[in-house]
């Protein structure tokens, strides 16, 4: 997979600069960073004496069915020198967990491909809501900023989506309730709406609608017009529909929307709708637009009959019909919005509407949102209907805009990250780690897309030459960090910084009277350390080895069980049949960590009780936030963290066993003289740390950081013990006393 | 000789909206697309003459991304002024500058500084400039139209952060007496003993 990765990748400048660069690099000081040459070939030390894992070394190292059996020596010789660039890729994946060491090759072969397939398919579902994704080249000219697909701010949205939700479930009330009794005035009230966004609502809604409906031109970027039109086409379809029923007198809007052609917003409106009704479970207390819209289908509302009938000719049957049926909703949720006015007053009088209720419920639109929500089920293998209640919808159209928003601030980074590397110099590579990040923030809309991201996807970029792999092992290593760059909650790293106040403490206290000295304990200095994992402060190679050398110390049989469980539910895959007898090995490890609960294994058996908790739960915390698309287990330890951090250990939860918080201890323990001299209060430090004053030298400081972590660990047993003496000394004296 | 005032200038706003290349514009005179996203803060001096006083303005380049909001305090706790930074053609980054400025009127400072600054200005602006300026004009700050691209409004926008700032430290100067003043006036104004308590449950 890297084999070619020297020549093809990696060295602009051909075999021979990429010697040269060698010895400058030993040279070359930590400053020079920014100043870094393109093909910079990572070595730490002298290169001659290098003791990096070699390929021949690690191919030793598997057996004859391919499982890794010589891992503690694999391990020792990253300790020593890191490992060779053309198996970076293939060990990195062992190290971070995506492939476990017990597994057979063939076993491993499968699970790639699996993995590949479903990258696959992640590439296409986003493909259908920015065109530029999967296609090689980014979603936005880069250097120029071309604007904010939404057109109302996050908050107004959010306001005006709720508005939508009372109005539109009014308007769905309203109208069954009335179809029986006055189906004739309530038609005309159903024109009269449409007047109201004739007149008024074509700014707002059709800026809302351009988010969904407009196809991407060619450069994949949004194109107002086309949007407009396929706005238009839609209402015209509503217009003429109740024009030729002859109860509206919309007539005004008929002449510039008559002649639209259906099959024009056929197309701009082509994704999946085949599957648009059987697929959502609709609750039947509930009236929702979408039974209004089913009520179209089956001709009891005059308007939708109409609209089927004229559409008839245009478009093919059964599809069409749902297609159309489709359309109006959403055309009627757009006119929605600038009809609330009408709706509040209809709403008065004499319906009891449960408020709150509405407030809840979300109202129920077919479009693109619904849409994907089906395709991620049948995604999944388990169409998981009862998730897809009316209830998710709506956020999901927001979770789309809000997506596309993403999308642009993730161009926006990607852009100017790592430029230095030549390698970058090509928009395919750039157009590669947005397609990732991009993909990501769609499957863990919790993280979405966090600044300092793109920095640590970057490196895997330059290793795998397939998407599909980089993906896989950029999201191992998302799993371990992931918490410092999820929206809510505090940022891990913090909690790292705290770590380090007490390490400090324990093993270096003259250290550590110091910063308390300079008031710099808070250790904020080394934020970007920690959240970058010194991608800033070394070289590019220099980090590359840090990470490796790092993740080898750190590495852990458990960690990717233990990783296992923080999967987000749209990477779930149902492995092969010889998975089976992969996963004794974690029933083992589910035995030994036993209180693991509502493990999210991945027993293909018991993947479907795993993915649906209880469903009143479910319920209930799918009406106080969109259901996220994070599997059960995820789910759960966002609500119920406590039950399941047994392995929190595994996963440096408590901040201070991972070998990067040592890290950091070791840089200042080693810079010790420069860091007293210079560093006379906080801003000195933030300086020395911001400028990388430091020296830095990758394998000294791993060396370091493992001693300080052995002597950390010994002081706090010897402190425990210590601890625990004195207390019992206390009972004792209380008892002799 | 007169001696040099140092100026503490932080600068604040949502990410991406162009701090840094503002600042690296103003002290080194340079402009890149591919600006490295800040993540921690960045630190530039510049010197100044002005009106004959020398001031060292010491900028502090935040790190915009919300997730990194947390670490503000640390570089406003003790700054002159605060250089809040939105994009124009970025409404989202307006309503962050006012997130800002409520948080500096709680936590900051409280003579603080404020400018505000409407960024990449050689672009279509989406948001409405006479409402920002109004903003800013009631929050008492000044708002420059800037763009570290083309070069436009930066040296106004730091020159009047200094010549508020140098006021400002001018008026606190002449004012010293008046307000030790008024503390001895606050030691007059003694509380009220606390009222003794009831005896009234026995």
């Amino acid at each position: 997979m890297s084999g070619k990765w020297d020549e093809a990748s990696w060295s602009c400048g051909g075999a021979g600069a990429a010697k040269k660069f060698y010895r400058s690099a030993s040279a070359a000081t930590a400053e020079d960073v920014s100043a870094e040459p393109l093909d910079a070939v990572p070595v730490i030390e002298k290169p001659k004496k290098s003791k990096r894992l070699k390929p021949d070394k690690w191919r030793a190292a598997f057996d004859r069915d391919g499982k890794l059996v010589g891992l503690e020596k694999v391990l020792k010789s990253i300790l020593s020198g890191g490992i060779d660039h053309s198996i970076r890729g293939e060990v990195w994946e062992f190290l971070l967990g995506c492939y476990v060491p017990g597994t057979t090759t063939e076993y491993r072969q499968q699970l790639r491909e699996a993995r590949r397939e479903r990258y696959k398919e992640l590439i296409e579902l986003c493909q259908r809501m920015h065109a530029s994704i999967g296609s090689g080249s980014l979603a936005y000219t880069v250097g120029s900023k071309v604007m904010d697909v939404r057109i109302m701010s996050k908050d107004s949205a959010k306001k005006e989506a709720k508005l939508w939700t009372e109005t539109v479930n009014s308007v769905a009330k309203t109208h069954l309730e009335n179809l029986h009794e006055e189906k004739a005035e309530q038609v005309t009230e159903f024109s009269r709406f449409q007047d109201v966004s004739t007149d008024k609502s074509v700014e707002g809604s059709v800026g809302y609608f351009q988010e969904f409906s407009s196809t991407p031109d060619s450069n994949g970027t949004f194109s107002k017009e086309e949007s407009i039109t396929s706005f238009n086409a839609v209402y015209s379809l509503n217009s003429t529909g109740l024009d030729s029923d002859e109860a509206s007198d919309s007539g005004s809007s008929e002449g510039e929307t008559d002649g639209l052609c259906l099959e024009q917003s056929a197309d701009y409106l082509r994704l999946p709708v085949r599957t648009l009704f059987p697929n959502f479970v609709v609750d039947t207390a509930e009236t929702t637009m979408q039974d209004s819209a089913m009520a179209a289908g089956e001709r009891e509302v005059p308007s939708a009959q109409v609209m089927t009938n004229s559409s008839s000719s245009n478009l093919n049957s059964q599809e069409s019909r749902d297609h159309i049926s489709g359309l109006a909703a959403n055309a009627v949720v757009n006119l929605g919005v600038e009809g609330s006015k009408i709706m509040s007053d209809t709403e008065k009088s004499g319906h009891n509407t449960d408020q709150d209720k509405h407030h809840d419920s979300v109202a129920n639109k077919p479009t693109l949102g619904q849409q994907l929500i089906a395709e991620a089920s049948a995604l999944k293998g388990a169409v998981t209907a009862n998730y897809v209640s009316s209830k998710d919808v709506n956020a999901n159209e927001e979770r789309i805009a809000e997506w596309l928003w993403t999308l642009h601030r993730i161009v926006v980074d990607v852009v100017r990250t790592d430029r230095h590397l030549k390698f970058y110099d090509d928009a395919k590579n750039m157009a590669r780690m947005s397609d990732i990040l991009a993909v990501y923030a769609w499957i863990d809309p919790a993280t979405g897309y966090c600044q300092g991201m793109s920095d640590l996807l970057s490196p895997f970029i330059v290793i795998f030459e397939e998407d599909a792999d980089a993906f896989w092992c950029f999201e191992s290593l998302l799993r371990r960090v992931r918490h410092n760059f999820q929206m809510e909650g505090p940022v891990g790293v913090m909690k790292q910084l705290t770590a380090l106040t007490k390490i400090l403490e324990l093993t270096d206290l003259h250290m550590s009277k110091h910063l308390v000295l300079i008031g710099a304990d808070s250790f904020l200095f080394a934020f970007r350390m920690l959240l970058v994992l010194f991608r800033r402060e070394l070289s590019f190679g220099e980090a590359l080895c840090m990470w490796e050398m790092m993740w080898a110390a750190d590495f852990d049989e458990g960690m990717p069980w233990a990783l296992e469980y923080n999967c987000l539910e749209s990477l779930i895959i149902t492995p092969p049949n010889t998975f089976q007898e992969q996963y004794v090995f974690e029933d083992n490890f589910n035995t030994e960590y036993g209180q693991r609960q509502k493990s999210p294994s991945a027993s293909p058996q018991d993947q479907p009780s795993h993915v649906s908790p209880p469903e009143d739960d479910l319920a209930d915390h799918l009406s106080r936030s969109p259901f996220c698309g994070l599997r059960a287990g995820n789910f759960w330890s966002k609500y119920n963290r406590p039950k399941v951090r047994t392995v929190s250990s595994l996963l440096g939860r408590t901040g201070d066993d991972e070998l990067s918080v040592f890290v950091v201890a070791a840089i200042l323990i080693l810079n010790r003289a420069k860091f007293f001299k210079e560093a006379q209060s906080m801003d000195d430090a933030i300086k020395m740390f911001n400028d990388i004053q430091m020296k830095i030298r990758v394998k000294h400081c791993i060396r370091t950081a493992i001693k300080l972590r052995k002597k950390y660990r010994r002081q706090l047993l010897k402190r425990a013990a210590l601890e625990r003496r004195s207390v019992s000394l206390q009972l004792l004296s209380r008892h002799t006393g | 000789m007169m001696r040099t005032v140092p100026i503490k200038v932080v600068l604040l706003g949502d990410g991406r909206v162009g701090k840094t290349s503002l600042v690296l514009r103003y002290v080194n005179a340079t402009f890149s697309e591919q600006q490295t996203p800040t993540i921690q803060a960045s630190y530039l001096t510049k010197r100044l003459n002005f009106n004959g006083a020398m001031v060292t303005l010491a900028i502090w380049d935040t790190a915009g991304q919300e997730r990194f909001h947390a670490l503000g305090p640390i570089y406003y706790r003790d700054a002159d002024a605060a250089l809040l930074v939105y994009d124009i053609t970025d409404k989202d980054s307006f309503d962050r500058v006012k997130s800002w400025v409520k948080e500096l009127r709680k936590m900051a400072p409280k003579d603080i500084i404020l400018a505000i600054a409407g960024n990449k200005c050689d672009m279509n602006s989406q948001v409405d400039l006479k409402d920002s300026e109004r903003y800013a004009a009631s929050i008492g700050s000044s708002h420059f139209n800037t763009s570290a691209k083309s070069n436009i409004g930066i040296e106004e926008t730091f020159l009047d952060i200094a010549r508020r700032v140098l006021e400002q430290k001018k008026a606190l100067a002449e004012n010293v007496p008046a307000s030790t003043q008024r503390k001895t006036m606050v030691i007059i104004d003694e509380p009220p003993p606390p009222p003794p308590p009831s005896k009234c449950c026995s």
